[in-house]
């Protein structure tokens, strides 16, 4: 697996597209806590806004310990797009320059180079809960110095939802680039499933069938989305799952699961 | 023995693309594939080598059938020469070598052997089509293989491409490596192998040596004033084997060690003087257009 890893990074880092995409994610992964603080600070400094008691950002503990994880965990999965373009790109570019062709001749099984690819995902994956991590705890301690070690790791399973979360995300780009084989095509069609498709087929399963909420979020975006979910209504008084719940996991489980059998079975029973 | 190939049979939908191929190949031959445009070349070597997953039958490396494994001890390119664009020539051959697991140090060396360690920092995409090509060789070369298996590799050449690519490929069949070699160029086959053989809209139709085609047979033609007395004569000549009536010219086929120095001085010390003397070499492409001819 290590082997395997390093061949794929191997073939990323001189690649340009890596690079930019890397840093990019990178840059957005470490500025977008810093730029969200100022931008709660600017509302709550805002005359219009702070007229309203009840209404004050800058109180709000959203960088704090035990809220922190939950609060930078869904900051953190907006970006993991642009993970997911890496993915999309290197695996589409190995079937547009008929590489993946070449890497079994030379000597990959079609397992093997399944497993590289896998083992790029897990890498990005742990990466990104790792980084999450990291910035967790400096950011944690900036605003809060003070240091409560069962305080720090209250709700820290949300750094594994995270994990999980990016996880399934890249496996879903996976099996769309090995289907569809065309880098453009591919982000076309999942950003298109993400912000049109899907939202659609929801509004319009929960509106028909009220009785089964649970359809609309088993679709398969919904369900890897669904294992965080938006935190921050709780400051303002409503009711927020601040949790993660079983039946998420089950539901993205089972998607998982099958995004790792059909791009298994898709790379190894096809001709190359 | 490097390959047995038994019933190997590939369809594409209807198509039968490889139907029943039977094929031994023993070692230290340079084995051409020849077929025309279509015929199922790509389709066999890619089931050779691990991309086309056969219909039915199977074949065997080295005698140890078909695995990843047996992969890493051949070299091969399918088609077109394949690399990552985006890197130099060096890069790419590393990441062959780490593929096939063999030592970095092994691409100076092959870059060597193809002449192109000069251009080893620049992007293959900026590389020509002769140094794509002798890049994919190097590549093929890296692990040292007991068998090199090259589909059509001077296609889309200019002439002088073609004679270095065919230079290296004669080098490399000198130092004792076997080859398979599939082309549509008749004399290519000719020119570099040793063993060839002929497929047909997927079916193979004929297999055979080259020199079996060739040298140990010789055709001459021969004419004079009196065909007649020239035709007896000839018949009871060693190492004829046979002797055509032509038009005008009689043609006498006969073992490899008939010249037709040999032809001319029999027939003068039986008082006979020519008009016409040549000596035919016929083509692999006649032997070829021949083959095809008598399978249907
Ligand atoms: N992936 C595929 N799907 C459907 N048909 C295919 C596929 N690959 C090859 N064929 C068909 O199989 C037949 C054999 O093709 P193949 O590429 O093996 O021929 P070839 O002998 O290599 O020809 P050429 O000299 O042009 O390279 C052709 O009729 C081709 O159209
Ligand atoms: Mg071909």
């Amino acid at each position: 697996m290590i082997r395997l890893l390093k061949i794929e990074l191997a073939k990323l880092w001189p690649a340009n597209y890596f690079r930019i995409l890397l840093m990019l994610w990178l840059v957005a992964f470490i500025t977008i806590p810093f730029a969200s603080n100022s931008f709660l600070e600017w509302m709550a400094s805002n005359k219009m806004m702070s007229q309203n008691p009840m209404f004050n950002p800058s109180q709000w503990p959203i960088f704090d310990f035990a809220d922190l994880w939950q609060n930078l965990a869904y900051i953190y999965k907006m970006i993991s797009i642009f993970m997911s373009f890496i993915i999309i790109i290197s695996v589409t570019n190995e079937f547009d320059y008929k590489t993946v062709r070449q890497n079994v001749i030379d000597g990959f099984s079609k397992k093997e180079f399944w497993l590289s690819k896998i083992s790029l995902i897990v890498c990005f994956s742990l990466l990104s809960a790792v980084l999450l991590f990291i910035l967790g705890l400096i950011i944690g301690y900036s605003m809060f110095p003070i240091f409560k070690i069962e305080l720090l790791f209250t709700n820290i399973e949300f750094v594994f939802a995270y994990f999980f979360q990016v996880f399934y995300l890249l496996m879903f780009a996976f099996v769309l680039s090995i289907l569809i084989k065309r880098a453009g095509i591919v982000i076309a069609i999942m950003v298109f499933w993400i912000y049109i498709i899907e939202p659609m087929l929801s509004g319009i399963i929960a509106s028909s069938l009220v009785d089964w909420p649970l359809v609309a979020d088993s679709l398969p975006m919904e369900a890897g989305w669904n294992l965080i979910h938006l935190p921050f209504k709780k400051y303002i008084m409503m009711k927020t799952q601040d949790f993660i719940s079983l039946q998420d996991v089950v539901t993205a489980g089972v998607w998982f699961v099958f995004f790792f059998l059909s791009s298994y079975l898709l790379l190894t029973k096809r001709d190359l | 023995m490097i390959l047995k190939i038994e019933n190997l049979s590939k369809n594409f939908g209807k198509l039968k693309a490889v139907n029943q191929i039977n094929l031994q190949i023993e070692q230290g031959s340079v084995f051409g594939l020849l077929g025309p445009n279509g015929s199922g070349k790509t389709t066999t070597l890619g089931m050779l080598l691990g991309v086309t997953n056969p219909s039915s039958g199977s074949f065997s490396w080295f005698g140890q059938g078909d695995s990843p494994k047996v992969r890493k001890n051949i070299g091969a390119i399918l088609e077109q020469p394949v690399f990552y664009p985006y890197m130099t020539g060096a890069q790419n051959l590393d990441i062959v070598c780490k593929i096939k697991e063999v030592p970095k140090s092994r691409v100076e060396q092959v870059l060597e052997q193809v002449n192109l360690l000069d251009r080893k920092d620049d992007l293959f995409s900026a590389y020509s089509l002769g140094m794509k090509q002798r890049l994919a060789i190097a590549s093929a070369l890296l692990c040292d293989p007991k068998v090199l298996v090259l589909d059509e590799p001077t296609n889309g050449l200019d002439p002088q491409g073609i004679a270095e690519i065919r230079q290296i490929i004669t080098d490399i069949a000198d130092s004792g490596k076997s080859i398979i070699l599939a082309s549509h160029l008749l004399d290519e086959v000719q020119k570099v192998c040793s063993h060839f053989c002929v497929l047909q809209k997927g079916n193979l139709i004929y297999q055979g040596k080259v020199e079996d085609d060739f040298s140990t047979s010789t055709s001459i033609e021969v004419a004079s004033d009196n065909n007649q007395q020239l035709m007896s004569v000839l018949k009871s000549m060693p190492h004829v084997k046979e002797v055509i009536e032509n038009e005008k010219t009689l043609l006498v086929k006969g073992d490899s060690s008939l010249n037709s120095l040999q032809v001319n001085k029999h027939l003068t010390a039986q008082g006979i003087v020519v008009s016409h003397l040549t000596t035919i070499s016929k083509s692999l492409e006649e032997r070829f257009l021949e083959i095809l001819a008598e399978s249907k």
